[in-house]
């Protein structure tokens, strides 16, 4: 625990250090860049402390990742990891020892804007706005402190990602747990998680999400603030984001999407503003998304898009007098950002490729499938995706009027994470409207219009909502139009309703700035009262605290001897309760237990099938004697053949529901693998 | 110009249409989203049942 603890200080030694010196120039005062006034360096401050902290944070254990992809040894533990630390981390170190002095004089300047009395100030001149980022603060802690009392939950954690992690805390291992296909994908969550497993209570595990809502906002804010909205409307956007639920009910629910949503919000901002940092904006904007990559795979889709934002950049804006051409400017900045990327997503491309064939397994990406051979996994079956849309509409042309016309409720299923929530609805055609003049007069209207500011905006506008048109449409065209696969095109969104918000005057701008609040806040009154009444019903009303009784399972498991092995045959969400009290047991994931018990079964089904579905499920096999498990797991409704090499012998079963005693349909039920019996 | 410091805006129709459109849009959401109240029917459902099981 204590290398976890010094490991964990140096990377925060190292990203601050980095930070500050990466830190934009000094916005007032004498040499001061007048075109820079709308600068946000300390929203910019913050967004590169994050992206460097959690790049410190992975690169090591990759670096060690490798060393295991080579060697077959497992390799992350303490003392290598912070050695691996050192090695990454010397450039940084480096660096920020030969420019000592300038890092001293960006400290001071970055204190200057962040200090007591300048943020009192900037409290005061939009208090309405502060007041709404401060309750989004005060929600973060409530929910830390809600959750610490529980155990994780959500189907995404239990499946895959928490085993994930316990895996590599038990065997300091970046493979996969299982082959099954959602164990592969990239596990940037399930390393984060282990950290929280490792050092803190397990009930501390669930309150993991809150801290990646800094990054996200000020980005936001940033973006905002350099498409040349006010200070007041950039709050509000950067506010507003969060009272999507897509996005809110991520960050303060059980789910796994937030930080990939954060870091690639990040890096949209890198690239589409391109803060004046002192070291490479691209570099650190391709860190970003290769971090978002590693947490959630499907931000390839926005990686593509901001390759092309950096052409469309380079041909059009950046040029100039004594400017290199653009043929040589944009292989630089492409191989900038490419080279972060890879650094930060590249052991997981390697991982994939060499255990799979596949880079981007258990994804197939289009057309490249047929060129390179690079199949999707045979367990993932998207034959299905196209209608879990109409979760949310009733038919594929409710999209057209979609968030005003939809018919989910919260917590429904699957689709409780999704909806979009009031504020979307009310500035999303405002914002079509507004772009809709600014382009008019901006690229056909007479020169007053370059008084007016359009001239130069209207272009980045556009790039801002091609970026929320491009993401949408590729999980159109791919046909899984889940929100939740395009919430990256919030980030592109929400600056833009910013600059509209900007264009708003007087009284009424005033009106709609007091309305936007108030909407922001209902909402977060609802993530409120969820929050509390889910910490009501599953932490006080149980009748007991103790972990079988929170997750429902015969007590027997919690008081398994060392080695034991449990075969999971209930669900995919059942595989991490199985680890047990002490987080010791071994467990063979579901996937992996079709596969074992009921090998005839279509192996493109085996991920969304329930053991009822299975037919003849046969314990005598090799395999399973062969796979050293020694216990099962079953709901009383399915019958497992055995015979007498290998007899299934009951050890316990949970047959009440302890909250309402009332009987359970399908008692659940522990055996033990008799291997011995003839 | 606009002064993006003080959040003044433009003159004429335009910031006059943008807020018709952002307030009749929020107000057409509240009408017609099944999501939103349900959230909050779903909320007192809940309260209701905690309170029942509270005593």
């Amino acid at each position: 625990m204590a290398a976890w603890i010094v490991f964990l200080l140096i990377c925060f030694a190292l990203s601050t250090a980095t930070a500050f010196l990466a830190a934009e120039p000094k916005i007032d005062g004498p040499g001061a860049d007048p075109a820079r006034a709308a600068s946000s360096p300390l929203a910019s401050f913050l967004v590169v402390w994050f992206v460097l902290f959690f790049s410190f944070f992975y690169l090591p254990q990759f670096l060690l990742g490798l060393l295991e992809q080579a060697t077959g040894a497992p390799q992350v533990f303490g003392l290598p990891l912070i050695l691996a630390l050192l090695v990454v981390g010397l450039p940084a170190l480096l660096l920020c020892w030969r420019e000592r002095g300038n890092l001293a004089e960006n400290r001071r300047d970055l204190s200057a804007v962040s200090g007591r009395a300048s943020l009192a100030r900037y409290w005061a001149k939009q208090p309405l706005e502060c007041l709404l980022l401060a309750l989004v603060a005060a929600m973060s802690v409530y929910n830390i402190a809600l959750r610490s009392f529980g155990l994780p939950g959500g189907f995404e954690s239990q499946a895959y990602v928490l085993p994930n992690s316990l895996y590599l805390v038990m065997t300091g291992s970046l493979q996969p747990w299982s082959d099954g296909a959602t164990h592969t994908y990239p596990a940037n969550q399930a390393i984060y998680n282990a950290v929280f497993l490792r050092l803190l209570p397990e009930g501390m595990v669930s309150v993991v999400n809150p801290p990646f809502l800094v990054p996200l906002i000020a980005s936001v804010y940033a973006m905002a603030r350099a498409l040349g909205a006010g200070t007041r409307a950039s709050l509000l956007a950067a506010v507003g984001i969060v009272s999507v639920p897509l996005v809110g009910k991520q960050a303060f629910g059980n789910y796994t999407d937030i930080a990939g949503t954060a870091f690639i919000t990040a890096a949209i901002y890198l690239v589409l503003a391109r803060p004046a940092l002192r070291i490479s904006c691209l570099f650190v904007a391709g860190l970003s998304a290769g971090l978002a990559f590693g947490f959630k795979s499907l931000h390839l889709v926005s990686i593509v898009f901001l390759c092309a934002a950096l052409v469309v950049q380079e041909v059009f804006w950046r040029g100039g007098p004594g400017t290199e051409p653009a043929v040589s400017r944009i292989p630089r900045a492409l191989v900038v950002f490419g080279l972060g990327v890879l650094l930060t997503s590249g052991f997981w491309l390697l991982r994939n490729y060499v255990n799979y064939g596949n880079p981007v397994y258990p994804a197939e990406l289009p057309l490249m499938g047929d060129l390179f051979g690079w199949r999707g996994a045979l367990d993932a079956d998207l034959t299905g995706q196209s209608a879990t849309q109409f979760n949310w509409v009733k038919s594929v042309a409710g999209w057209l009027v979609y968030p005003w016309v939809e018919w989910h409720y919260n917590d429904q299923g699957y689709s409780g994470r999704s909806g979009l929530g009031i504020f979307f609805a009310a500035l999303f055609p405002a914002s079509l409207l507004a772009t809709g003049v600014a382009v008019f007069k901006g690229a056909f209207g007479p020169s007053q219009a370059t008084a007016d500011g359009y001239a130069a905006v209207w272009p980045r506008i556009l790039l801002h909502l091609a970026g929320a048109a491009f993401v949408i449409m590729a999980w159109w065209v791919a046909d899984n139009r889940q929100p939740r696969y395009a919430v990256a095109s919030m980030a592109f969104l929400f600056p833009v309703f910013a600059w509209t918000l900007s264009q708003l005057a007087g009284r009424a701008g005033q009106v709609v700035n007091v309305c936007l609040a108030v909407a922001i806040a209902a909402t977060f009154g609802l993530y409120l009262s969820s929050q509390s009444i889910r910490f009501v019903s599953k932490s006080v009303l149980v009748p007991s605290r103790e972990r079988h009784s929170m997750y429902e399972y015969p007590q027997a498991i919690d008081h398994l001897p060392a080695g034991a092995k449990i075969i999971n045959l209930t669900n995919r969400a059942g595989n991490y309760k199985l680890f047990g009290q002490g987080l010791s047991n071994q467990v063979v994931a579901y996937v992996d237990a079709v596969r074992l018990l009921a090998p005839d079964y279509p192996a493109e089904k085996r991920t969304l099938s329930t053991p009822t579905e299975l037919g003849e499920i046969n314990l005598c096999r090799p395999e399973v004697r062969d796979s050293g498990a020694t216990h099962l797991y079953a709901h009383g409704n399915v019958t497992i053949a055995d015979c007498d090499e290998m007899r299934l012998v009951e050890v316990d079963r949970l047959a009440v529901n302890k909250v309402n005693n009332k009987p359970l349909p399908n008692p659940r039920i522990l055996y033990a693998i008799d291997k011995a019996a003839n | 110009m606009i002064d993006p410091e003080d959040n003044t805006g433009r003159r004429g129709a335009l910031p006059l249409c943008l807020a018709v459109v952002i307030l009749a849009s929020m107000a057409v959401y509240l009408v017609t989203s099944v999501a939103f109240w349900g959230d909050i029917d779903k909320i007192i459902t809940y309260a209701e049942k905690a309170m029942k099981l509270l005593g």
